[in-house]
């Protein structure tokens, strides 16, 4: 899927739930509902409450779809409702602002963001750059979850948090320079393998 | 290693493989309504979802609320549970000409002051920039109660102030009492019945006049150059916890 444009059948899908096909609302619903559930789990943490929070957020982007401006991206504009919809629903139940991400035991995950270049790295330094990440301000930490565990553009992560794109670059930027201080350890030691 | 800021992105990266990531339950996303409930109290399957909306749209349009909620029970046996949104909502305390909506994000950016939020009830629903004044809105729920039909519960400005005293407050509406009160140990007021527009000459000499939007009491005190104000139906006591809880927003 391209990041700026949207592909044609999207767009057709998008314009026949407009006029009311749910059916082609179910295949919007398809098409995302995975990158929808992990945005809500980086909110609200627990999976079985993100769930809910993506439930909601679909039917209020179906309710929505009106307000929609077709000239634009639609992932972002559905991840944003589901963001708003878990960040109330985490203020309803007074959790934490952490993300609420688990390491995998044994097993990797072959759809995540490509690595730009192979690296080893001990299991223990991987709770450690979780670990460095959760210690980032909220405002740091929600950049670099959608930009780099969840590999959205630049765009679509301004669009999802609603602020400027050049705040995502620069936020980006003093993301990734307090975390090179705080795993500069790491970094060593990954330099080394 | 050459370019430090690459390697973190390579751990990121490695992270990012290495979450585990829930799935959704898809590809089973035939509608079946004569599938038997399945044993998940809390956890709704993507089933739902998809079958809610066909069904919900379908029949939402034509039935009045008694046969929707025999719908939603006829489904919720049927395995589907159903939450009626007939609307996407207002946010929070629009119509009350609170400014500009924003995002939390872009106040803390776009303000020259420290935006401040309470630890509870955490962040806003709604936030508006009207010039360089932050207003924030909370709906009413059960330890918030809501003011009169704006189902705002709590309202929040933060705005640059000379200082705010109780001796400077020259007005308010009928029926209204002020009083001193302290918040973290700086100067403030707690005004109660339903101030409608209160007048207050800061410490300058210069007159300011806060219109009220909700019919309850109102909390004013400042900080380093910045005058708060809560609006709330809560009491002193509740609401200086809330005044007390606040710590800056780029921190959240």
């Amino acid at each position: 899927m391209s990041v700026e444009g949207r592909p044609l059948i999207e767009q057709d899908l998008i314009q026949r739930a407009r006029d009311g096909d749910v059916a082609a609302f179910e295949e919007l619903v398809r098409m995302h509902q995975a990158i929808a559930l992990r945005v809500a789990v980086l909110v609200v943490g627990d999976r079985s409450d993100a769930e809910d929070v993506t439930q909601e957020a679909f039917v209020k982007a179906y309710h929505a779809l009106g307000r929609f401006r077709q000239d634009s991206p639609f992932r972002p504009w559905l991840l944003r409702i589901v963001r708003n919809e878990a960040l109330n629903q985490r203020r309803r139940l007074g959790r934490q602002d952490r993300l609420g991400l688990r390491l995998a035991s044994d097993r990797l995950s072959g759809d995540a963001a490509p690595s730009p270049e192979t690296v080893v790295v001990a299991g223990a330094d991987r709770e450690s750059v979780l670990a460095a990440v959760n210690g980032l301000p909220d405002r740091y930490r929600q950049v670099v979850a959608l930009r780099y565990l969840l590999g959205l553009s630049e765009a679509e992560t301004a669009e999802t948090l609603g602020i400027p794109a050049g705040t995502v670059k620069s936020r980006t930027a003093r993301a990734l320079s307090r975390l090179e201080v705080a795993l500069s350890g790491v970094i060593e030691e990954v330099g080394h393998e | 290693m050459n370019d430090p800021g690459r390697s973190v992105e390579s751990l990121l990266a490695d992270l990012a493989v290495h979450i585990e990531w829930p799935e959704p339950s898809a590809p089973r996303f035939e509608l079946s309504l004569a599938k038997p409930r399945q044993e998940t109290p809390r956890r709704r399957s993507w089933i739902p979802v998809t079958a809610a909306l066909a069904v919900l749209v379908a029949l939402l349009l034509v039935l009045s609320p008694e046969a929707r909620k025999a719908v939603a029970d006829l489904l919720g046996v049927a395995g589907i549970e159903i939450d009626f949104v007939p609307e996407l909502e207002d946010p929070v305390g629009a119509g009350l000409d609170l400014g500009r909506q924003v995002s939390l994000d872009e106040a803390v950016e776009m303000i020259d002051f420290p935006v401040s939020i309470p630890d509870w009830p955490g962040d806003p629903d709604s936030v508006y920039l009207s010039g360089s004044r932050v207003n924030m809105a909370w709906a009413g729920g059960e330890r918030l109660p809501a003011s009169g039909d704006t189902g705002v519960g709590l309202l929040y400005s933060q705005f640059h102030g000379d200082g705010v005293d109780a001796r400077f407050v020259k007005s308010l509406g009928p029926e209204s009492s002020v009083i001193p009160a302290v918040v973290a140990g700086r100067n403030g007021f707690w005004i109660e019945g339903d101030p409608h527009v209160i007048s207050i000459e800061d410490a300058s000499g210069r007159r300011v006049e806060e219109t009220l939007r909700l019919a309850g009491n109102v909390l004013m005190w400042e900080t380093d150059e910045v005058t708060h104000r809560l609006e709330t139906m809560l009491g002193l006591d509740e609401a200086i916890r809330i005044a007390e809880s606040m710590r800056p927003a780029h921190d959240r």
